[in-house]
């Protein structure tokens, strides 16, 4: 995959457009998820997200030909950091009609919003991003361990821990 | 009291789409990027440096051969002798290329006055002597000669093997009433066969012949056929040189 992000990205250097639209498709989930660790809203990790594809367009240039996955996600956890930073300034509890939609959607997800709610709500910012950048977007662990920092032995084991507390409060809850 | 494993949690997390990118979200990216995708370079035309070079020594080779081929391909290489009555002196190049004819005696000069043999390759070239000393008569019972003179001994000695082998086949083919027959000669004979205006090969012969019989002279013999030197030498099958 990693090989694959390096050639859409030099194709788009290189001013073919199709390759942005296989670029995506390669790694949004991926960064996607690491937005949504920052902000744990779907809305305004998509904001995110799609900062994060501009800024890697206009700076295609910069782009030396390998690490490709690297270097994009170094720019979303940059824009992800920046955005949190101006969100301190403002209140995050922000209600309006289409937020509440969204959790409405689809009952089938229900429970997985309540875990995410429950994650969430238990653990430390730490190991909800352990948590959620391994189970949902399929992050390595010596790759969490660069990104939360520490050895990837010891993310292993935050992660179990974190499901562990995950697991015992979802339990309480349907009691 | 519900009890989840690990897996379960995992399993809810990653089909959740409540915790995915919408899909209007790909349209809407590639919308806003699209005016920063940079333009598509064009192949540059130029001629590189590298390769006019490379072209330029290619050429200059190519030239550079070609002159000195020109100059290998007008060079006298071996000399084959092709002897019945009427004899010719073939000059080749290293190619094997006829690139001169010389017609030793008138009856040379008659029989293939309207042969083209320059610039033909010694072996077709020998087909077609073959042929038309057939087509005038001369293949009758005769005896022909084949002999080469070259400064490498190596190469004349392969050379006229290959051209008896040569002559065989075609005898053989076409049935000719020849016996073909192989010689060598010295620098010292052929300088000396060159004074009586006879091919080396009947030079040696007669002087042979003249060894065995001091009667005889070159001028007496000259003229005759290789056929008849054969005789008179005692070469034929059965004979004894006479004395």
């Amino acid at each position: 995959m990693r090989t694959q992000v390096d050639l859409q990205l030099s194709n788009i250097k290189k001013g073919d457009m199709e390759s942005l639209g296989l670029l995506y498709d390669l790694t949004n989930k991926q960064l996607f998820g690491l937005c949504y660790t920052y902000f744990k809203s779907k809305e305004k990790s998509e904001d995110a997200l799609s900062e994060a594809y501009l800024k890697i367009v206009k700076e295609i240039q910069k782009f030396d030909g390998k690490k490709g996955f690297n270097w994009m996600y170094t720019i979303t956890k940059n824009i992800c950091l920046n955005r949190l930073k101006e969100d301190t300034r403002y209140t995050i509890n922000e209600y309006n009609d289409d937020m509440q939609n969204e959790y409405i959607e689809d009952e089938k997800n229900d429970e997985a919003s309540t875990i995410v709610e429950i994650a969430n709500k238990v653990l430390d910012n730490k190991e909800y991003k352990i948590l959620i950048l391994h189970a949902m977007y399929d992050y390595k662990f010596k790759d969490i361990a660069k990104i939360v920092g520490g050895l990837e032995t010891t993310t292993r084991w935050q992660y179990n821990n974190a499901l562990k507390k995950v697991r015992k409060e979802y339990e309480n809850y349907e009691k | 009291m519900k009890t989840m494993k690990n897996k379960d949690i995992e399993k809810i997390l990653s089909n959740s789409s409540d915790l995915a990118p919408s899909k209007e979200l790909k349209d809407k990216v590639i919308k806003e990027c699209t005016p920063y995708i940079p333009e598509a370079k064009e192949k540059r035309s130029y001629f590189p440096l590298r390769r006019v070079m490379a072209f330029a020594a290619v050429f200059v080779f190519l030239f550079a051969s070609l002159f000195s081929g020109l100059g290998l391909y007008n060079e006298k290489y071996e000399s084959v002798y092709i002897d019945v009555n009427p004899s010719v002196e073939l000059v080749v190049n290293r190619f094997n290329i006829i690139n001169e004819v010389n017609y030793i005696g008138d009856d040379a000069l008659q029989a293939y006055s309207n042969v083209k043999l320059k610039g033909k390759n010694i072996e077709d070239g020998l087909d077609v002597i073959m042929e038309t000393l057939y087509n005038k008569g001369y293949f009758n019972e005769a005896e022909m000669y084949i002999s080469v003179s070259s400064q490498r001994g190596e190469k004349a000695e392969k050379l006229l093997n290959n051209l008896v082998e040569k002559a065989e086949k075609n005898k053989k083919n076409k049935g000719y009433s020849v016996n073909i027959n192989k010689e060598k000669f010295s620098n010292e004979e052929k300088s000396e066969a060159k004074k009586y205006n006879i091919s080396p090969a009947k030079y040696k012969l007669i002087k042979e012949i003249i060894e065995y019989d001091d009667n005889y002279t070159m001028e007496d013999l000259k003229n005759n056929s290789m056929k008849n030197l054969k005789d008179i030498h005692g070469k034929g099958p059965g004979r004894k040189p006479n004395k």
